[in-house]
């Protein structure tokens, strides 16, 4: 009986590879059934998110039969292509619970550090211990991998530091103006990057949002998505006054913004701090509002310089985070290039995407 | 003196400490624990004189000094807190140097002529109140030297400065600024109230400047509530109409 890990991931399967062996909530009660058998009665924990698929086994069918039984159940699905071989990785033993510790501390993840893959991992394990698919060996091995991923999250940076021009511009805003959920929004232009900075923006508390855009319907629409108002692109410069945070994002040619709209409101908004995010290209703000002493202005330069410092900064924190997982599993911590790990590889992998 | 030695000893110690965690982008309880240790020490210093004055220490300059120093961090604890902007507490406690240090110089340390007078605690309690106005105002200031820093800051998008990401929202510094501006204007029109009960009041130097500090603060106050002003012109105004002020009380 050994530990066992079969799986594949955003870094080596393109989406289109990686949705073919996902698993859905649907499916998955089923599928767990099948891979019961597929295992002869083995532990298991089967994680599916969108960027990986992975079989975690306790089991004492080896690995390569383990894949080839896999193989053919997905021969009978009519999903398995042979150059799909070469996209799994399997791992064994020390290396199964390594990779593990380094999919929970985000290390192996798309983007550097994130969290959101501790409550995947924690939900799939959950439901296959419910199901009692889990026994003694994998429990002892996530509960383990849970509290040194934790261990990596605190006793690292590697969630610190904000990796995309969206979650740069939220930070920007909250370092103005503190709490964002009395903040007042208005989207200039209602193009993909206004959309997902305006919902970084309320997944952190902003509340009032007001869209404008040349193409009133589309205007509709994201206010719609986004829970606020839409206004004609003619009524912008009134609503002005009212708002603390613009976003702006047209394909106009020109400064859509320029110093004499905020000069206009400066009296009427008492001075208040506006921050103005500007993600056009050609710019849609006219650098000169900076000299209004209450504007603040970040456009698409300064926004990617932040997020790539950010991601230069979690990726340093990869070797303190390996540290602590060689440390956990007594492992030395000089090994020879061919000697290293499979999630070593992986993590190097991971560095090298970013 | 041995005390304020300790006072000022313990305060550069956490002055390092405070810039250290700060600038590695650490927090740490031990921080606190001192301001909370020379905000104590401060404390016995002012009791100890006063005992030994039996009446409130307001004697000289020096003791003057110590007692603004004592409200400084009074304040810091208050509102550090309350408000979220205990990072002031790297401004703080060099402030407390500065006045401790400054209050040692031989010509602050002569009594003031009226010091050996019977104890009045109409003056004590005006005097008391004028000194704890200038404790709030004096962290009015250090909070918005905190914005200015803050708001060169944002505004270059110069993000690699080492205590940017500790610093406060500006929102917050806002808040701290206009909260302490208030509470120290309340502070000083309670005791200038207080001093047009004095007899001492119609001569004193020092009584003419407490009413100048009074309106100009004031019509800072009347300015912001009324049209309003852009946060940097207001830290500009809240910093130098207190050095203004500490410069006149020192040179008295």
């Amino acid at each position: 009986m050994q530990l066992l890990c079969l799986g594949i991931s955003y870094q080596n399967a393109e989406v289109s590879v990686r949705e073919k062996f996902a698993i859905s909530n649907k499916r998955i009660i089923e599928h767990q059934q099948e891979f019961k058998t597929i295992t002869d009665g083995g532990d298991f924990v089967i994680l599916s998110t969108c960027n990986r698929v992975e079989y975690y086994i306790y089991s004492q069918v080896s690995l390569t039969d383990l894949f080839n039984r896999l193989i053919s159940y997905w021969q009978e699905q009519g999903i398995w292509h042979e150059t799909n071989k070469e996209l799994f990785y399997q791992l064994e033993g020390s290396q199964v619970s390594q990779h593990l510790c380094s999919v929970l501390s985000g290390m192996d993840s798309m983007v550097l550090g994130e969290t959101e893959i501790v409550k995947q991992v924690k939900d799939a394990y959950h439901f296959c211990l419910e199901q009692k698919f889990t026994g003694k060996e994998l429990n002892q091995l996530f509960q383990k991998s849970f509290s040194i991923g934790k261990k990596i999250r605190t006793q690292t940076q590697i969630q610190t530091g904000q990796v995309s021009v969206g979650s740069v511009a939220v930070d920007l805003a909250a370092k103005i103006f503190g709490e964002l959920s009395e903040q007042k929004i208005m989207i200039i232009g209602a193009g993909d990057n206004s959309r997902v900075t305006a919902q970084s923006l309320m997944s952190r508390g902003a509340k009032s949002v007001i869209v404008s855009n040349r193409s009133y319907d589309k205007a509709v629409d994201l206010a719609e998505h986004l829970g606020g108002s839409a206004i004609r692109f003619d009524d912008w410069e009134e609503t002005l006054a009212q708002v603390d945070i613009i976003i702006s994002s047209t394909g106009s040619p020109h400064f859509v913004v320029e110093p004499a709209h905020i000069e206009k409101v400066r009296k009427q908004r008492k001075y208040k701090e506006l921050c103005i995010i500007d993600l056009a290209i050609p710019r849609d703000v006219d650098p000169q509002v900076t000299e209004f002493s209450e504007v603040y202005l970040y456009d698409m330069d300064t926004l990617s310089q932040l997020a790539d410092k950010g991601k230069e900064h979690r990726q340093k924190q990869l070797i303190k985070a390996q540290a602590i997982i060689h440390e956990a599993f007594d492992i030395k911590p000089k090994q020879a290039p061919n000697q290293q790990s499979s999630s070593d590889s992986l993590a190097a992998s991971n560095f090298n995407t970013l | 003196m041995v005390l304020t030695f300790i006072i000022i000893l313990l305060a550069t110690i956490g002055s390092v400490i405070h810039w250290n965690l700060a600038t590695n982008n650490k927090r740490s309880l031990v921080s606190l624990v001192i301001v909370i240790g020379v905000f104590v020490l401060s404390t016995y210093q002012i009791y100890q004189r006063g005992q030994i004055a039996q009446q409130c220490p307001i004697n000289t300059v020096q003791e003057l000094l110590s007692f603004i120093s004592w409200a400084i961090l009074l304040f810091y604890l208050v509102i550090g807190r309350v408000y979220r902007v205990s990072f002031l507490g790297l401004l703080t406690l060099p402030a407390v140097v500065l006045f401790e240090v400054l209050g040692l110089l031989p010509s602050l340390q002569l009594a003031f002529p009226s010091a050996d007078r019977a104890v009045n605690p109409i003056l004590e309690w005006h005097v008391f109140l004028l000194l704890l106005a200038y404790g709030a105002l004096g962290q009015a200031a250090l909070a918005g030297v905190l914005f200015l820093q803050l708001h060169r800051v944002l505004k270059k998008s110069n993000f690699s400065n080492r205590l940017f990401s500790q610093m406060p929202p500006i929102g917050r510094l806002s808040e701290a600024i206009k909260r302490l501006l208030w509470l120290g204007f309340g502070l000083l029109t309670i005791g200038i109230i207080l001093g047009f009960k004095l007899d001492y009041a119609a001569d004193s130097f020092k009584f003419y400047l407490a009413c100048g500090t009074w309106v100009s603060y004031l019509i800072l106050i009347i300015v912001d509530k009324v049209r309003g002003f852009p946060l940097k012109l207001m830290s500009i105004w809240v910093l130098a109409l207190y050095i203004l002020n500490l410069i006149l009380l020192v040179s008295i």
